[in-house]
């Protein structure tokens, strides 16, 4: 069984659209979704763990004060919903609460057996009442584990190209009638794509001893309407597939993700023919060591600057965008010069000219200013090779700042990954900084790569096949930008 | 005072009422009668909990936003008077300790995968300890939270707003943030 962030499809986009045409509808605490693989063999009418205990939820008020209108209230209620068509059961374990505050709980009216520090939900509603409301020091956490119905979930989970993602769990926080924080995860059960008998896909040089994602457009039958577009697998090594076709019309490409090399792309792909048997091998190239420029206008920038460019790089490896950021951090000697140039945001108008043509900046390079003012960063307009951040940074914001620049934007045009979009809350381009952002979809990073709009490209550090694939475009070339695939 | 356009009555008369008797709002009302088009419910004593949510969640788009490009900022002011008790408190407090808590946890999974990660990848080493990491993310999430409250705060006005934003200012160690703090209180005095 795989566990893999997945996006919901084009209805849901929709949907979600049409349901959240207010900015309120964004507030979530986090917002999670999964797409669940499981392997044949593992299909059985026993639970099966989805979520293992690691998503923590904290008891209390997102923000300071609660809410407007809040009642002075002592205890929290949870309502958790359970979707029966896809979990057969969850389970909360409480840490820091005391032993006097578990045994006041009541779920759903009347005092719960207690298994440890913990309770067990059934699927549909549960009113959990008597949580402690005042959070001060210690906060209080608890941790969610769910099971599936597995033959259910793979019955009502939408089919594999449709990839909509169903609520799975919510848990919403009360004081009284108020709501105070919410939690929610979305879920997709789906059978793992299994090898077949057919044509086969064989990697070589693949480093850094893990898997590689595979994104295929081919033609799957005889008729020329016979195509399957971004067929998404993974493999160690080899990959065999149903009887790929001469391509006759239909999109056929080839993209290879993986930890350690550069994205492979190859369109069309001239080794399928009509007949089975065929064996393609294609060679991976070593890791896209991208030089940036980061200019630290106060010294005591470099800790976080240094730090932010570290996460930059595992979340841009672990995501398998195949890019890796060299970095130089340039003296600045004179600094106060510097800094009346550089000053505290984006430049705009003449003062872009004149930034490009001092010493304060790398032409054909990204250029990242770390200065000192409260804000978190920008991605220039102007110039795509700025990239400001300031004091106010999240960890993952450099990370956020290089998807602008490599193609994901603008933020209103999809380079924000919002959920009505089809994104959770753990995207790397996700517009709101609650909790931890560390996915990119394999739309987003095909397009970090392939899309011609992209600095990568335009500042020439990834030679090969490109598109114009701006984030909201999708055809032959241009996956969809939500979509994702699973991992092993 | 520089006020949000929806925001016609005195938000520091708000805020010092809001938290009073009925007695209060019945001044309130009554003071602020001549020039506030917005019926009686749009008071915080008869918010419904659909429009608690609402109004919840514009002043957390703003706190959380990253590059903010969809006007987070002009939905709070819009609805200034209800946020004005919870801007002063964010002002004042940063972020609440759940949400504090939430990130730390996330802060503390992110250096375990970074020391891993360092491990195979001798050039991305950290420099920080854990606990240095935790600190320096965690304490700008109350960074973030006290510049944004306040630059609300700024534009909507009320002496409770201009000495919370002053007592931020007394206690903020970052320079940056004491800049923001300082911005905030001349926009005030304009």
């Amino acid at each position: 069984m795989t566990v893999r962030m997945i996006h919901p499809g084009l209805l849901q986009a929709i949907l979600t659209l049409l349901l959240l045409g207010s900015p309120a509808a964004q507030a979530m605490n986090w917002d999670l979704a999964y797409q669940i693989c499981v392997q044949e063999g593992e299909i059985t009418d026993d639970p099966l763990p989805v979520l293992t205990g690691d998503k923590v939820i904290p008891l209390g008020c997102e923000l300071q004060g609660c809410c407007p209108g809040c009642p002075d209230a002592d205890t929290l209620n949870w309502r958790i919903s359970l979707n029966p068509d896809l979990l057969d059961k969850a389970r909360l374990d409480f840490q820091d609460l005391d032993l006097a505050e578990i045994e006041g709980l009541l779920v759903n009216g009347a005092k719960p057996e207690l298994d440890a520090n913990g309770i067990w939900l059934e699927p549909g509603e549960t009113l959990l009442e008597g949580l402690p409301a005042d959070q001060q020091d210690e906060v209080p956490t608890a941790y969610i584990q769910a099971f599936s119905n597995t033959p259910n979930a793979l019955r009502e989970s939408a089919p594999v190209e449709e990839s909509v993602l169903t609520e799975g769990i919510i848990i919403n926080q009360y004081l009284a009638e108020y709501l105070v924080n919410t939690f929610s995860i979305r879920l997709k059960l789906l059978q793992c794509p299994a090898s077949a008998v057919g044509d086969q896909l064989t990697l070589s040089n693949l480093l850094g001893g893990s898997y590689a994602n595979l994104l295929m457009d081919y033609r799957d039958g005889p008729l020329t309407d016979n195509c399957k577009n971004d067929f998404y697998t993974n493999t160690v090594d080899s990959f065999h597939l149903e009887n790929a076709w001469a391509n006759a019309g239909c999109p056929s490409a080839l993209a290879a993700f993986a930890r350690e090399n550069a994205m492979y792309l190859e369109s069309p792909v001239a080794a399928w023919t009509d007949a089975t048997g065929d064996v393609h091998t294609i060679t991976l190239e070593p890791l896209i060591d991208v030089p940036i420029t980061i200019w630290l206008t106060s010294a005591e920038l470099k800790e976080d600057a240094e730090t932010q460019l570290i996460r930059a790089n595992y979340l841009f490896q672990e995501n398998r965008t195949g890019i890796r950021f060299s970095p130089g951090y340039p003296d600045i000697t004179d600094l106060s010069g510097a800094n009346t140039l550089i000053m505290k945001q984006c430049p705009a108008g003449k003062r872009v000219e004149d930034l490009q043509n001092s010493v304060w900046y790398d032409p054909g390079k990204l250029n990242i200013y770390f200065v000192a003012a409260a804000f978190t960063g920008s991605a220039c307009f102007e110039d795509h090779n700025m990239i400001y951040v300031g004091t106010t940074a999240a960890s993952d914001t450099l990370a956020h700042e290089f998807g602008h620049a490599f193609g994901l934007r603008p933020g209103n045009a999809g380079g924000h990954a919002k959920p009505e979009l089809g994104f959770a809350s753990d995207n790397i381009m996700f517009p709101y900084m609650q909790g931890s952002r560390s996915r990119f979809s394999m739309g987003q990073t095909y397009r970090l790569n392939a899309h011609s709009g992209s600095m990568l490209n335009i500042n020439g550090h990834r030679s090969g096949l490109e598109f114009d694939c701006p984030p909201l475009l999708t055809n032959a070339e241009c996956p969809e930008l939500a979509s994702d695939g699973v991992s092993p | 005072m520089s006020a949000g356009k929806n925001i016609p009555c005195s938000a520091g008369w708000f805020s010092t009422l809001a938290v009073s008797s009925a007695l209060g709002l019945a001044v309130f009302l009554s003071a602020c009668k001549s020039e506030n088009p917005e019926p009686p419910q749009h008071l915080e004593a008869t918010i419904t909990p659909a429009e608690s949510e609402r109004t919840r969640a514009l002043l957390r788009n703003w706190l959380e936003c990253d590059e903010c490009e969809e006007d987070q900022l002009q939905h709070v002011l819009e609805n200034g008077r209800l946020l004005y008790p919870m801007l002063l408190l964010a002002v004042e407090k940063g972020a609440a300790p759940t949400s504090r808590e939430l990130l730390r946890i996330s802060l503390r999974a992110e250096y375990m995968q970074l020391e891993e990660f360092g491990e195979s990848h001798p050039e991305s080493r950290l420099a920080l300890s854990e606990s240095e990491y935790v600190q320096l993310y965690l304490s700008r999430l109350d960074e973030r939270y006290i510049a944004r409250s306040a630059e609300a705060l700024s534009r909507i006005g009320g002496p409770e707003a201009q000495s919370a934003i002053r007592s931020a200012l007394d206690h903020a160690e970052s320079p940056s943030l004491q800049a923001n703090l300082r911005e905030a209180l001349a926009v005030m005095s304009q």
